[in-house]
C-alpha cells in the first residue's frame, strides 16, 4: 500500500508508535464490546497509558432532534461540573475549536487570551481548577452529532501523535457515549405498564381493533377496553394513535 | 485477547486495522465502506466477502441490505430469497458462542449438518472454506453477518480471526448507519408533506375531524390522505401508520 494517503492515515503511521497502536486497538475493542456503565472504567484505564489525564469530561451534543446531550465526566468534582454545565453554552474553548478545527492546549489558550476571558463565567472554572489539559471536538454522524472530549490536569504539548490519538479517542468515545444515552433511556424509568397492557398495546401497533384483540386474548371486548383505558391515563394521551407512537418512543414495546 | 493482535501483525497492519475502525466511526459514505472492506479482504487475504444485515435478533432475522465481494450474486439472492440462513449451522454456532467460527472446521466436527440446504448450496458455489461472524449491532434488535471466504482448503489462521473479531463489530456500526440512512430516504420520498403534516397530527392523537379543523380543510380530504398514507406505509390501521411512521423516523417526535 503507498503512504500517500491523507490526513490522519498518515499521521497514524509516521507518528504513533507500536505501542500507541496497541493501545489504541484494545481501546477500540473495548469500546465496540462495551455492555454495562462500568466498561467505561476499564477504557479510561487504557486511554491514560496514552494520555496522562487526571479528569475527562466528553460531551456528546445531538444537534438535530429533540435528544438530549450525554456526559461522561470522572475526576471532576460535582460542584464544578455543575457550573460548568450551566453556562456550557459560553465555554469559550469550544467556540475557539470550532472556529479553528484544531486541538487546543488548554492552559496555553488561557495565557494568550487572559484579558478578553476574565468575565466569562466558563474561563473562571478553568482558572480555579481545571487549568491545563486539552481539548477537541468531533463532528459526527453527518454533522447531525457534535462531540467534545478535554482531558485536564496533565501539561499538554500538542504534537501530530497527541492529535491523532485524541482523533481516535474522540470517534471512540462518541460511539460509546452513543449506547450509553441507549442504555439510560432503556433502564432508566421501570415501565409504567402491565405486561398485560403491553400485550394489548402491541395488538394496538399491528393495527388490531379493540374487538379484534377481545377476540385474540379470549376476553370481552369491554375488559380490553378498560385495559386501553389505562394505558391512555398511564402514558398521558387521550388517544390509541397517540399512546402507541409514545409507547414506541420510550421504548416501552418492541417494534 | 486482543492484544495478541499487536504481537503478531506488523506495525503496517496495525495502523490499516484502526484506520479501518476510526472510517467505521465517521464514514459516512457506500464508497468509504467499500474502500475499507477491500483493505479488509487485503489484509485477510480471503476471495470472498458476504455481509449482510438486518432487523431482528434471533434467527428469524429479516436480512435486507447485503453486500458482497467475489461471490455470485445468484448465490447470494438464492441465500437469502429461501431465508437458508436462519438454519445455517455456522451462524447457529456463532449465535451461541460470540465467536469467529471456522467453517471448514465446524463442518467436520459436525458432519450432519452436510445434508441442510445452506451448506449444499454453499458448497455448490466452492464456499467451504473461511471465517465468519454474528453479532449484535448498537440499535437493540439487528443482527450483523459478516462472512470472509477462500478459495484453499485450509483452515484459516488464528490471527485472522482476532482481526475479524476486531474489525466487525465495526463494520457493522457503519453498515447499519449507512442502511438506515437510505431506509429513511426512500421513506421519506414516497410521503408527501402534506402527508408528513397529517401523520404528526394523527401522532397527537388528533381525529380526522380535529385534523380538518386544524387545517382547513374538509374532513373527507382528510380520510382520504389518511387512506394514501396506510397504502404507502403498507398497513391498515392508524395505530399500525403512526407506529411504522415513528419507529422509521418518518415523523419527528
Amino acid at each position: 500500500m503507498d503512504s500517500q494517503e491523507t490526513g490522519i492515515e498518515l499521521n497514524l503511521y509516521q507518528h504513533l508508535s507500536k505501542f500507541d497502536m496497541k493501545i489504541l486497538i484494545e481501546m477500540g475493542y473495548l469500546c465496540s464490546a462495551y455492555k454495562k456503565p462500568d466498561d467505561i472504567e476499564s477504557i479510561f484505564k487504557k486511554m491514560q497509558d496514552l494520555i496522562p489525564f487526571q479528569q475527562i469530561l466528553l460531551v456528546r451534543h445531538p444537534v438535530v432532534g429533540n435528544s438530549k446531550p450525554s456526559y461522561i465526566i470522572r475526576g471532576v468534582p460535582e460542584p464544578i461540573v455543575r457550573e460548568y454545565l450551566a453556562h456550557e453554552k459560553t465555554d469559550p474553548i469550544a467556540t475557539e475549536i470550532l472556529r479553528t478545527k484544531k486541538t487546543i492546549d488548554i492552559a496555553d489558550f488561557y495565557k494568550k487570551h487572559y484579558s478578553t476571558l476574565k468575565k466569562n463565567p466558563v474561563a473562571q472554572i478553568y482558572y480555579g481548577y481545571l487549568k491545563d489539559g486539552l481539548a477537541d471536538i468531533q463532528l459526527n454522524d453527518r454533522n447531525k452529532v457534535i462531540t467534545g472530549l478535554a482531558f485536564y490536569g496533565f501539561s499538554a504539548r500538542i504534537n501530530h501523535r497527541i492529535n491523532a490519538i485524541v482523533q481516535y479517542a474522540l470517534s471512540f468515545l462518541s460511539s460509546v457515549s452513543e449506547k450509553i444515552g441507549n442504555y439510560e433511556k432503556f433502564s432508566e424509568k421501570p415501565s409504567p405498564l402491565t405486561g398485560k397492557e403491553i400485550e394489548i398495546l402491541q395488538w394496538l401497533k399491528e393495527g388490531k381493533t379493540s374487538w379484534e384483540i377481545s377476540m385474540i386474548r379470549h376476553i370481552a371486548e369491554s375488559t380490553v377496553n378498560f385495559h386501553i383505558t389505562n394505558i391512555l391515563r398511564k402514558l398521558h394521551v387521550t388517544k390509541r394513535t397517540q399512546a402507541v407512537a409514545v409507547a414506541i418512543q420510550d421504548k416501552l414495546i418492541e417494534f | 485477547m486482543i492484544s495478541e493482535l499487536s504481537k503478531r501483525l506488523s506495525k503496517r497492519d496495525l495502523s490499516y486495522l484502526l484506520e479501518a475502525s476510526y472510517k467505521a466511526l465517521i464514514g459516512n459514505s457506500k464508497e468509504e465502506l467499500h474502500s475499507m472492506i477491500l483493505k479488509i479482504q487485503n489484509m485477510l487475504e480471503v476471495n470472498s466477502i458476504i455481509l449482510s444485515y438486518g432487523c431482528g435478533t434471533t434467527l428469524n432475522a429479516e436480512l435486507t441490505d447485503n453486500l458482497s465481494l467475489g461471490v455470485p450474486e445468484i448465490f447470494i439472492s438464492a441465500l437469502m430469497s429461501n431465508h437458508y440462513y436462519r438454519d445455517d449451522p455456522v451462524i447457529l454456532s456463532s449465535l451461541q458462542t460470540g465467536k469467529v467460527v471456522d467453517i471448514k472446521d465446524h463442518l467436520q466436527k459436525n458432519p450432519t449438518s452436510e445434508i441442510l440446504p445452506s451448506v449444499i448450496l454453499a458448497k455448490e458455489f466452492g464456499l467451504i472454506s473461511g471465517a465468519f461472524l454474528y453479532v449484535l449491532t448498537n440499535s437493540d434488535n439487528s443482527s450483523f453477518l459478516s462472512f470472509f471466504g477462500r478459495n484453499s482448503y485450509e483452515n484459516s489462521p488464528k490471527h485472522q480471526h482476532l482481526i475479524i473479531k476486531y474489525v466487525t463489530p465495526f463494520i457493522a456500526l457503519l453498515f447499519e448507519r449507512l442502511s438506515i440512512v437510505t431506509q429513511q430516504k426512500n421513506n421519506i420520498h414516497c410521503l408527501t408533506r402534506r402527508e408528513c403534516e397529517i401523520l404528526n397530527w394523527l401522532k397527537e392523537g388528533k381525529s380526522s375531524w380535529e385534523i380538518s379543523m386544524i387545517l382547513h380543510i374538509s374532513e373527507s380530504t382528510v380520510n382520504f390522505h389518511i387512506t394514501n398514507i396506510m397504502r404507502k406505509l403498507n398497513v391498515t390501521k392508524r395505530t399500525q401508520a403512526v407506529a411504522v411512521a415513528v419507529q422509521n423516523k418518518l415523523i419527528e417526535f
